[in-house]
């Protein structure tokens, strides 16, 4: 899971087990991670920058990633882990299929409002992270896709037109949650969350 | 306008007029500049593997750009004003025709040019995501247009739902979502994904 503060370590001697320590040290790198790219982009952000932000030593860097690229890649898995967690939890809210796909939306967007900073990590860097970045978020809405897949189908559609309304249905809110977090407005991604309750979120859905 | 195939010059002395060789010249230059970036993505092109694919002088990509972002942002810019006219002309030829016979005659055009175009597709929905902070802004104006069209036309076939320009920037969106992932995985066929787009936003507009 995500995690949503960083944890201090008590400087001088300590009885923590090596393998937490560097557990906490990879969790304190991947929250520096978030920030940093979503104030530089990733493409300008270096590993350089990972260090001071996170103020871990180059060596412990290079003992949890090889570069820059695995490091973004481990932090888009924890964040879509949690996004995909709290949509599918919310997915179980609703009384029924619309209101559980709109419940399930609204959970990303609290998302966003709530880390912004990893939200915009998440949905907006990975599109500028090259083909590993696209793929990896490709794979969020996918699996996203497949959860809705049932209540999509509740409304009406079926075989392959199924997938692909999931996926226009998710990629529209994306779509708008995507410009508000690459500016980090939050007081707007707040508003967006409420809007969501309005939308003809699932063309099908709209009588 | 965006050229097909880019023109030769003939070498050597020519009486041409400057200004129509500096044209020519800079619609090579877009040509390869998408080409670079469908083969390499925006990231890992340079000028210099521009200038390869042009078959042009260093010199000569200076005087008309300062950079790859700046040759990059306008064969984006060329090549939506060109999609726009196409989709703006079918909804004319269209005009007498109810608002949903539009929006198909407008998605077919939009996705008519992308598939004549595979490697400015590329260039206009993927690696414009990947072109930093102006070209998020680039698409997100390409995007407010398109939404546009839609929120007109959603008006006008429903006008007794109050489907404001946030619903209709997430069906646009969404639309997007499908056909990035038609590109991303190199589907040829985007006039079948155009048909199933339509459908399903066509049963949002007849309710």
């Amino acid at each position: 899971m995500w995690p949503r503060a960083d944890v201090k370590l008590i400087a001088g001697p300590h009885d923590m087990p090596p393998a937490e320590v560097l557990e906490v040290q990879r969790q304190r790198l991947l929250r520096a991670l978030t920030r940093m790219v979503t104030r530089k982009g990733y493409a300008a952000t270096t590993v350089r920058d990972l260090l001071g932000e996170s103020g871990l030593s180059r060596r412990t860097y290079y003992d949890l990633y090889v570069d820059k690229e695995a490091c973004y890649l481990d932090a888009f898995a924890l964040i879509a882990a949690e996004i995909e967690g709290r949509a599918t939890a919310a997915l179980e809210e609703g009384e029924d299929p619309e209101e559980r796909i709109r419940s399930a939306l609204r959970a990303v967007a609290t998302f966003c409002v709530q880390e912004p900073d990893a939200a915009c990590a998440c949905l907006v860097e990975s599109l500028a992270a090259g083909q590993p970045g696209r793929d990896a978020r490709s794979d969020l809405i996918g699996r996203l896709a497949d959860a809705f897949a049932p209540d999509i189908e509740a409304l009406g559609a079926s075989g392959p037109s199924t997938a692909i309304l999931a996926r226009a249905t998710i990629g529209g809110v994306f779509e708008l949650l995507y410009g508000p977090l690459a500016r980090r407005d939050v007081e707007r991604l707040a508003d967006l969350r409420d809007e969501i309750g309005d939308l003809p979120l699932v063309p099908l859905a709209a009588r | 306008m965006w050229d097909q195939a880019a023109t030769k010059l003939p070498a050597g002395p020519h009486g041409l007029d400057p200004a129509l060789v500096a044209r020519v010249q800079r619609e090579r230059i877009l040509d390869a500049t998408a080409r670079a970036v469908a083969d390499l993505g925006y990231q890992d092109v340079t000028v210099a593997k521009i200038l390869d694919r042009a078959r042009i002088s260093k010199l000569t990509f200076y005087e008309l750009f300062d950079n790859k972002e700046q040759a990059f942002l306008a064969a984006y810019d060329d090549a939506v004003a060109q999609a726009l006219r196409r989709v703006e002309r079918a909804c004319a030829a269209e005009a007498l025709a109810p608002p949903a016979q539009r929006l198909e005659a407008a998605v077919d055009a939009l996705l008519g040019f992308l598939a004549e175009e595979p490697e400015v597709a590329r260039l206009c929905v993927i690696e414009v995501l990947a072109a930093g902070p102006t070209g998020r802004q680039r698409r997100a104006a390409t995007m407010d247009r398109l939404a546009d069209l839609m929120a007109a036309l959603l008006a006008e076939a429903r006008p007794d739902r109050d489907l404001g320009p946030i619903a209709a920037r997430a069906l646009v969106g969404g639309a997007e979502e499908v056909l990035f992932t038609a590109i991303e995985r190199g589907e040829s066929d985007l006039t079948a994904l155009a048909a199933e787009i339509a459908a399903t936003q066509l049963r949002l507009i007849d309710g």
